[in-house]
């Protein structure tokens, strides 16, 4: 998106500066290119944002720098200062008290729970945007409610629920025989909660899409499923591969489902293990600080690659007012 | 839904929307069927009729161990219970969870301000967007973390470095910062009813927005004297403002405005230029510009940034329970929580009734956002 900010410029021409009467004094110092305002408030704008910029970066900064040192040291000479040595200790520790497990843990929830929160949106979107039916409104209505839901208010009848059911489970190690503190009960409950917000999103796209896709191809006798995939799905890539970089953050960054459904130690996914880490590791600013630069890592990556996507996702959402 | 379609296969064709859906062969109609009816199905079974028995279970008394068939139905006993004397700890965590309302708000306005500088065409202007957008990534539970490790510690955080004086144990500071009386807090709330009616009808009225306002202004702060002289005396302890829940308000905000920022920055994307340039020929000043030409265009954005803001602030559980929920800290996220689950675990009906106190609140903000984008379908 940031990248559209470049037209946006050229459009205001410099004629309008001259219009301007805010401009008019300053046109023989302006650059002609670029149309200013003035130069002093420029100069104050490029300062207050960039000392805005720093100190946003003052926390991440620091972690980072903590992870690298050792304890005493950053005892001796507070968070933000010359480290002596740089040492990947933290780490080590912080991966032999078992993270890399947890990473594990979250790449088997957060896989297949992404894969059907996009079929699953897909499906309800395509059936309730591109065929009428009389309760279309109702479910879109439900679904985008239900997404705005506390997570807190549902929990205790979902986890006797998850307890009622029997189940052996072969992907977890503990298995206690019921639906509860397996990792598919997890999956079970991102679905159906994210499942909300993707439909809504991804049904204000089909509604974009012209009707007369689909209808050319039910005249061509294609079947339903055979539009669905072959003609709607593909169109849908765009907004799939947004929704698809905001879902995994999400997804990678819940720590609530995952600590009141998982509270077996070894099976939670990493960002709620971070718990666990601030219990044993509370003292220790550079254990705490490398475990939480390993888990933020994913992330930063994720955003840094697919920013562009990241945040059309974020705006897809919010746009339709 | 099966019934509907059921219908449509038996009876003639009717209307224009029957009649398209009678060229599907049946085998679509199942398709489609299954399409909308295993999402649905999931989403109904694991979020709608959890919070009806959230709420049927808010009017019994179970102590999670027993089978629900013990459970014995008490009325309003637990709302009872929670909203007087008796239990201490709603209002606390209620006022938390305002003060993070206000908060965030506050924040949304910093992250508007900062969208609105941005979109100038700043050199650099994707910098600054990547590094105020980047702690939006981060799990709210890893933000705490960070500013745990790094700002919060009592000897060596870099708050206590900045900060002259004697090291503040930010996490475990319990100490208020502002407190504020019961009686005063009410007459508080009273008078911002009586401000936004009046506001509203003043606006309409005067026509003037600013006039409008000041009108209101004045009238609620009379009002405000006027309520706390007949208010009787606090009956419970005083509520406030402790300084962890600041420290915790202060990595909120770290993470708030970026997001924030995102969303607004897409909303001015779409101000039409030739607007900003006709009102600038016009010879509209800057403030006045943004107040008639774009501010007028975020209007969508603003509302779905007000109810992400209150929805964020009256969700928010990660961070406080990932920083070990401190005496001070509770919000309703935390309180719903704690008395389901872990030591406070035996009590469902006090619990439920809590959570349905979070879902009442969040109720309202809910309906406004499915009505705000809903409104063209229905029309």
């Amino acid at each position: 998106m940031s990248a559209d900010t470049a037209p946006v410029d050229h459009l205001v021409t410099p004629a309008t500066s001259i219009g301007s009467e805010v401009d008019a004094h300053e046109m023989g110092t302006a650059p002609k290119t670029r149309p200013q305002k003035s130069r002093v408030p420029r100069f104050i704008l490029q300062g207050f944002l960039s000392l805005m910029a720093v100190s946003w970066l003052i926390p991440m900064f620091g972690a980072a720098l903590s992870s690298f040192r050792n304890e005493q040291d950053i005892r001796d000479n507070g968070v933000i200062s010359f480290p002596k040595q740089l040492t990947l200790s933290a780490y080590k520790e912080a991966l032999e008290k078992g993270l890399g497990r947890k990473f594990l843990n979250t790449a088997f929830i957060l896989f297949p729970s992404l894969f059907l929160i996009l079929l699953f949106s897909c499906l309800v979107g395509f059936a309730c945007t591109r065929f009428s039916g009389r309760f279309n409104v109702t479910f879109l209505v439900i679904f985008t409610a239900g997404n705005l839901m506390p997570q807190q208010v549902i929990f205790q009848p979902v986890l006797q629920l998850f307890k009622r059911f029997n189940l052996i489970d072969e992907l977890s190690d503990t298995n206690t025989g019921v639906l509860l503190g397996t990792k598919i009960s997890v999956i079970l409950i991102h679905v159906a909660f994210q499942t909300g917000f993707c439909t809504f999103v991804i049904s204000n796209y089909m509604k974009t899409l012209p009707k007369e896709l689909t209808e050319a191809a039910l005249v061509d006798g294609a079947s339903v499923n055979t539009q669905f995939w072959k003609i709607v799905l593909p169109l849908c890539r765009p907004a799939l591969a947004a929704l698809g970089t905001l879902e995994f953050t999400w997804l990678y960054n819940d720590f609530f489902w995952g600590s009141v459904l998982l509270n077996q130690g070894r099976e939670k996914p990493i960002t709620s293990a971070i718990a666990e880490l601030s219990g044993a590791f509370s003292t220790q600013d550079s254990l705490v600080a490398a475990a939480s630069m390993l888990i933020a890592i994913p992330t930063i990556l994720v955003y840094l690659a697919l920013q562009k996507h990241f945040i059309g996702g974020l705006t897809l959402g919010a746009n339709k007012g | 839904l099966s019934s509907s379609t059921n219908n449509r296969t038996a009876s003639p064709v009717t209307g224009g929307r029957r009649s398209r859906l009678q060229q599907l062969t049946s085998r679509d109609r199942i398709w489609l069927k299954f399409a909308i009816g295993v999402p649905f199905t999931l989403h109904i079974l694991l979020v709608w009729i959890p919070a009806i028995f959230t709420a049927l279970l808010s009017f019994m008394e179970w102590d999670n161990v027993l089978p629900v068939g013990t459970s014995k139905f008490v009325g309003f006993r637990n709302y009872w219970q929670i909203f007087t004397i008796f239990d201490n700890r709603l209002f606390p965590a209620l006022f938390n969870n305002l003060i993070l309302i206000v908060w965030l708000g506050i924040c949304s306005a910093i992250g508007m301000l900062f969208a609105y500088l941005l979109d100038k065409n700043v050199k650099g202007s994707r910098f600054y967007q990547s590094v105020f957008y980047m702690p939006v990534v981060l799990s709210t539970a890893v933000v705490g973390f960070i500013w745990k490790a790094v700002m919060f510690q009592t000897d060596r955080g870099l708050l206590n470095k900045v900060i002259p004086g004697k090291g503040i144990d930010f996490l475990g500071n319990a100490d208020r910062i502002f407190t504020l009386r019961s009686d005063s807090l009410m007459s508080m709330i009273v008078a911002a009813i009586a401000f936004v009616l009046m506001a509203f009808f003043a606006i309409r009225k005067t026509g003037y927005a600013l006039r409008g306002a000041g009108i209101a202004l004045v009238g609620a702060i009379i009002i405000y004297f006027l309520v706390k002289l007949v208010m009787p005396d606090p009956l419970d302890p005083s509520l406030g403002l402790s300084k962890n829940f600041g420290a915790i308000l202060v990595a909120s905000a770290w993470r708030h405005i970026g997001y924030v920022m995102v969303l607004y920055l897409a909303g001015l994307k779409g101000v039409d230029p030739s607007l900003r340039e006709a009102a600038s020929i016009d010879g509209a000043n800057e403030p006045s510009s943004f107040r008639h030409v774009v501010f007028p265009v975020l209007r969508p954005i603003n509302a779905v940034v007000a109810v992400i803001t209150v929805i964020e602030a009256l969700r928010a559980y990660d961070m406080i329970a990932a920083l070990g929920n401190q005496r001070g800290t509770e919000v309703m996220g935390t309180l719903v929580t704690g008395s389901l689950t872990g030591e406070g675990g035996g009590r469902v009906g006090i619990g439920s009734a809590y959570g349905m106190v979070l879902f009442m609140l969040c109720f309202g903000f809910i309906i406004y956002y499915v009505i705000n984008n809903f409104r063209e379908e229905n029309a």
